[in-house]
């Protein structure tokens, strides 16, 4: 899976990261996707903090709405990325796919995290209640739970084919749960707003707040990019690293 | 109109600790994971 080069740096040969396809070398400069990121955060602050106008109810706490719901979105593509991944792992038995799910769970499960409390820090302005047993607030905390046992799964099963197949049937079974809460406010009464962009006749909201809401889409999706490239960077370099120790 | 900024602070703070967080978990582990890789590589080259 790996192959092990050399750089000569400096008239000294250093390790050149050894895992295929990581595309990282000791000391490189940043990568393209991570200065664009960084960029695309401050257009985003931008967009959320000053470009969007402030809502004539809800004040400056509307603006959570602008990490509330891009978080969302990347958790349902994370876990959906772990869902197809696992399910290419089953039928390939390829590892690389089993890392793939891996690194998109744990960071869609960080994601979720932050739509979690986000959206307890906003029911608490709006509702006056940190949280609710209703069906959108509780099917996202089952997602949540969901992954957090994927995750254990990971952590705790030390045979690595056992672990990445056991982690595939719950990466799939678990995923079940994603059109659920995406539809849970069209099938029950809910306290939660219904969807205020994807309608019938358009977006519920003014232009402006589309556009911010957009570009948070965009730059979530960057974050989320990023980071599973990160983690894939370092799974592999600490395997290849286990595999010379051993 | 709803004057809550201190949830908002929060809501936002606690994305940043932990995309940031993570973010530099991974930076250091690599570097970490990285330096332990030329480590071996000089062994073997010495």
């Amino acid at each position: 899976m790996s192959i092990t080069s050399k750089l000569t740096t400096a008239g000294r040969d250093v390790a050149v990261s050894t895992v295929s396809g990581t595309g990282y070398r000791p000391g490189q400069r940043p990568s393209k996707l991570a200065i664009a990121t960084l960029g695309m955060l401050f257009v985003f602050a931008y967009g959320a903090f000053i470009y969007a106008p402030e809502d004539q109810m809800q004040g400056a706490m509307q603006r959570i709405f602008y990490i509330h719901v891009p978080s969302a979105w990347i958790c349902f593509l994370a876990f959906g990325v772990t869902f197809a991944s696992s399910i290419y792992y089953l039928a390939r038995r390829d590892m690389r796919a089993d890392a793939l799910a891996a690194a998109s769970a744990q960071i869609g499960t960080l994601f979720t995290t932050v739509v979690l409390v986000t959206g307890m820090m906003w029911g608490h302005a709006i509702w006056g209640v940190y949280w609710t047993w209703e069906p959108r607030l509780t099917s996202f905390l089952v997602l949540w739970l969901l992954y957090l046992a994927y995750n254990a799964v990971r952590a705790y099963v030390p045979d690595p084919s056992r672990r990445a197949r056991f982690s595939a049937v719950i990466g799939i079974v678990a995923f079940v749960d994603v059109p659920i809460i995406y539809l849970s406010v069209n099938w029950w009464r809910t306290l939660h707003p219904q969807q205020v962009i994807i309608t019938g006749d358009g977006p519920h909201m003014p232009a402006a707040m589309v556009l911010a809401l957009m570009v948070g889409l965009a730059t979530f999706t960057m974050v989320y990019a990023y980071l599973v490239r990160l983690r894939l960077q370092v799974t592999a370099m600490a395997s290849e690293l286990e595999e010379i120790e051993s | 109109m709803i004057d809550n900024s201190i949830n908002l602070v929060i809501g936002y703070g606690l994305a940043v600790v932990l995309y940031g967080g993570l973010t530099v978990h991974l930076l250091l582990r690599r570097k970490a994971l990285a330096a332990a890789l030329a480590e071996h590589t000089d062994h073997k080259a010495a």
